[in-house]
């Protein structure tokens, strides 16, 4: 997949602005606070129909305007599409989403015409971070390639959300054993069934990320680290593929029953869940090094990018963001490595090239960014791609 | 309201709109200012109208769709088929099916949907009379026709295995693509829905 265009009108520090990328290499260079960054986010944007979290629309307009406008050429193997993508607070706040001149009645349409792998220092986070992070990684991978999975994901969202509403009610009543046949029976067994579909999918997806992570950490560290991602039930059982999630979900809903009675929460299923990710059979979260998570974040990253060509049998794009001044040399030149080796379109932002110019495998465009300006573009290489 | 002073009589005419569905505090200052350019005899017309619509329209007591007679016109038809009941969650939905002119037989308006965010418990809805009606015996088929969204599937899930007993024949009505559209013009969510639900074609 591949991104030829990008234009953006009052999208952050950028008032009018366009350019062309080559399929291969772009760098972004320039100071900090120039406005890298919001390139990167502004293509992230177009890829998903929405702003990397937790970042609001609002924000993303430019300073006294009331709308802002990210246009795209996209470019996978069924050919070449416009997409737009306009936002304004006018009178009542919309966002309109155009693929190919038609506007799409959902955003989450949008979805799958470009994909993308976004690696930022923000992604720490799925280590460092809430079980919430790590689910969301591993549910936008899924979201991505199946909009049944997403659609999945938000009826169990408001499945939850109801029977919180009766939970919170029974426990007003001070009903304390609601029987059998009760209503919230008749929630439960939904929450079981669409809970159980979201593991499974979850389950299925991690044991094909799993050999992909070990794999590309192996190669960034020269073979040294094993990487094994486990997934958590409850946040305490760890369970595979094989196991019955029915049963599973429904032991777990008895046992926690009179707990959610007493709280008005839901105390399981697939949104209490979480990831284990052990290196060298050691959690990482706790005794892992910064540059070991680091490493590790990277392995998962790249190990996406090949969990998503597995699944479309496209590469995705690449977009790292402020990430070659945070590796090592050896890490640095192992990743550069891999970029050159396969067909990805790629996005990096740094602050010089040094390190980079060396990379003659690949065509190459240099972009220089000053105060939402980009100020000149280079190109390196042939146009062999 | 919007931050403005108003005369209390605009004031609460304001609150008054403010009271229906999808009207916001802005929308209601612009209806009730509307209201006041209108001519007098319009304004009292629509008051009129107001308050005739609310005198006039009840419940039917057998179907319990809103009607202007008692019972309403489906349930007084004598052509209609006696043997199938159609159940979905408010009036307007009978208007949808009623325009398809293909369903002959009887309707029952629930009333809402099992939604306890909304306070919406299986007893707050027509359930009871539902089951009354069956009590004759003439009935052989229950159509669930509630919305395919969660509240609407949870409801028709309810219904489902509280009428499991009778041993009626029970059905959900299907959901997918329109028909008449095409496949591109259909959002994701439903393709996907309507794939996971295909069925067999061509078999003898």
């Amino acid at each position: 997949m591949l991104i030829t265009s990008l234009a953006l009108q009052n999208y952050r520090n950028y008032q009018q602005e366009r350019c062309d990328f080559c399929p291969g290499i772009n760098l972004f260079l320039g100071d900090n606070a120039q406005g890298k960054t919001n390139l990167i986010e502004a293509i992230y944007y177009l890829s998903i129909g929405k702003a990397y979290r937790p970042v609001k629309d609002d924000q993303l307009i430019y300073w006294g305007r009331n709308q802002f406008t990210i246009r795209g050429t996209l470019e996978n193997r069924q050919g070449a599409a416009k997409v737009e993508i306009q936002y304004q607070t006018d009178e009542k706040k919309s966002k309109t989403i155009k693929l190919g001149g038609l506007i799409l009645k959902k955003n989450e349409d949008l979805s799958g015409c470009l994909t993308s792998v976004l690696f930022s220092p923000e992604n720490m986070s799925i280590i460092k971070g809430s079980p919430q992070e790590r689910r969301h990684f591993l549910d936008y991978d899924i979201s991505q390639i199946s909009r049944g999975y997403a659609k999945n994901l938000a009826v169990y969202q408001r499945l939850l959300f109801q029977r919180n509403n009766l939970l919170k009610r029974l426990r007003e009543k001070k009903i304390s054993h609601p029987d059998k046949n009760s209503e919230l029976e008749l929630w439960d067994s939904q929450l079981v069934e669409v809970g159980g579909k979201i593991i499974e999918k979850r389950l299925q997806t991690l044991g094909k990320l799993n050999p992909l992570t070990r794999l590309m950490q192996r190669k960034l560290t020269l073979g040294q680290e094993n990487i094994e991602i486990r997934y958590l039930f409850n946040r305490k059982k760890e369970i595979y593929h094989s196991m019955n999630l029915t049963e599973l979900l429904l032991e777990a809903r008895q046992e926690a029953l009179e707990e959610d009675l007493r709280y008005g929460t839901t105390q399981w299923g697939p949104h209490r869940d979480d990831l284990l990710i052990t290196l060298n059979g050691i959690l990482l979260k706790q005794f892992g090094s910064q540059g070991q998570q680091r490493t590790t974040v990277l392995a998962l990253k790249l190990a996406e990018l090949e969990f998503f060509r597995g699944e479309s049998g496209e590469y995705p794009i690449l977009l790292l963001d402020d990430v070659m001044s945070e590796l090592d040399e050896n890490r640095r030149q192992q990743l550069l490595e891999l970029i050159q080796e396969k067909s990805i379109q790629c996005f990096i932002t740094a602050t010089d090239k040094s390190g980079l110019e060396k990379m003659e495998k690949r065509q190459m465009k240099f972009f220089e960014v000053r105060q939402g300006k980009i100020i000149s573009r280079e190109i390196q290489g042939e146009v062999k791609e | 309201m919007t931050g403005l002073f108003h005369a209390p009589v605009m004031q609460n005419l304001m609150e008054q709109f403010g009271k229906l569905p999808g009207v916001g505090p802005k929308t209601a200052q612009r209806l009730a200012f509307f209201v006041l350019s209108l001519p007098k005899e319009e304004v009292a017309a629509f008051a009129e109208a107001l308050v005739q619509a609310k005198e006039t329209m009840t419940f039917c007591p057998v179907c319990f769709s809103l009607t202007d007679q008692t019972p309403c016109y489906v349930c007084r038809d004598v052509t209609r088929d006696r043997r199938t009941i159609c159940v979905v969650e408010e009036t307007t939905d009978v208007f949808s099916i009623e325009r398809t002119r293909d369903y002959r037989g009887l309707y029952h308006v629930l009333q809402g949907s099992i939604s306890p965010m909304d306070g919406r418990q299986p007893e707050d809805l027509r359930i009871r009379e539902l089951l009354q009606r069956l009590e004759s015996g003439e009935v052989e088929e229950i159509i669930l026709a509630t919305n395919p969204d969660v509240e609407g599937e949870t409801t028709a899930l309810y219904l489902a295995r509280l009428l499991k007993p009778f041993g009626l024949r029970i059905t959900r009505i299907a959901h997918g693509i329109p028909v008449g559209s095409n496949l591109e013009h259909a959002d994701a969510a439903t393709l996907s829905q309507a794939l996971e639900g295909r069925r067999e074609i061509g078999k003898a």
